[in-house]
């Protein structure tokens, strides 16, 4: 499996459906639903970023300015939710 | 205890906030509307919160933030419309604490409010993906007027400044002491330069991006 880095530009995998969101995660499942990943919010809106041509250090920069917190444990905990995705098979690198 | 102001044009709005902070050990100064806001402006310092509700002006919301968080050091929580990820964002880059939409229960915003008072970012749960796309666009356009801008010469950079505060041709070249022929081929390079179609396109990239009363130091 083709790993995370800085410069990768993570794609949401067209078939994962979004099943609204709840007071605490949203369920995304296959198309054919056989199997469904419970995401937070923070991991659902940096699924939502996965568009192919935005990068994991433009997300990082972004979460960064919102919260305002030590940017090497932000990027850390990113890149570890990215790689969560990437190990559930909803977004692929290429 | 606390001293807020809070600043809506919602009647509403505004008393249930003054009532709330009430309860919570706390005082609240309003203003009805931004207009009046700004001629407050002086005493922003005076408070240790501020309530802003973005909805019914028409008052620049974003370099109101910026205003104000120039001002004091006060969090500032701004109330706006559901959905509104470039407002959100705009108003997050510009120095506010937090934004929550208005149509949320009041338990919802109490709790906002607190939260930004600890110094949290607050960001309404549904929007931060459309957040966070919308202030990595903001940082490439930024990006992007920064690269056409470092393409100019100093002496386009002289221009772009003159054309920004509306300077014609003639006085470019007066200013410049230049030929009229020589500030028209200067000025067509800054527009070629920019990608923008006009000396008002030009005008506003440079207002837009911070460009209008910069340094034209730099690369030349």
């Amino acid at each position: 499996m083709t790993s995370l880095s800085l410069t990768s530009r993570p794609l949401r995998r067209a078939d994962v459906r979004v099943h609204g969101s709840g007071d605490v995660s949203a369920v995304l499942t296959d198309s054919d639903g056989s199997a469904a990943f419970e995401l937070n919010d923070t991991a659902l809106a940096l699924w939502e970023l996965c568009d192919g041509r935005t990068s994991v250090a433009e997300m990082i920069g972004a979460v960064t300015m919102i919260f305002a917190e030590e940017p090497a444990s932000l990027e850390h905990d990113i890149l570890a939710a990215l790689d969560k995705l990437l190990q559930d098979g909803l977004i692929v690198v290429t | 205890m606390t001293r807020a102001l809070v600043i809506s044009a919602d009647d509403w709005l505004r008393t249930s906030l003054q009532e709330a902070l009430r309860a919570h050990d706390g005082i609240a100064d309003t203003v009805d509307g931004m207009a009046l806001a700004s001629a407050a402006a002086d005493r922003l310092v005076d408070y240790d919160l501020l309530i802003l509700d973005s909805t019914g002006t028409d008052v620049p919301v974003g370099s109101w933030c910026a205003d104000a968080a120039d001002r004091c050091s006060a969090p500032l929580l701004v109330l706006g419309d559901d959905g509104d990820a470039e407002l959100l964002s705009e108003c997050l880059e510009a120095g506010a604490t937090g934004f929550q939409t208005k149509a949320i229960g009041f338990g919802e915003l109490t709790a906002a409010i607190a939260a930004v008072q600890r110094g949290e970012a607050v960001v309404p749960r549904r929007m931060l993906g459309a957040l966070l796309g919308s202030l990595i666009e903001r940082r490439r356009r930024d990006d992007d007027a920064t690269t056409r801008y470092d393409s100019l010469t100093r002496r386009e950079r002289e221009i772009l400044q003159l054309i920004a505060h509306g300077q014609d041709r003639s006085a470019i070249a007066d200013r410049l002491v230049i030929s009229p022929e020589t500030a028209r081929t200067h000025i067509q390079n800054v527009l070629t330069k920019l990608d923008v179609h006009s000396r008002i396109d030009a005008a506003r990239f440079a207002h837009d991006h911070g460009f209008a009363d910069a340094p034209p130091g730099g690369i030349s």
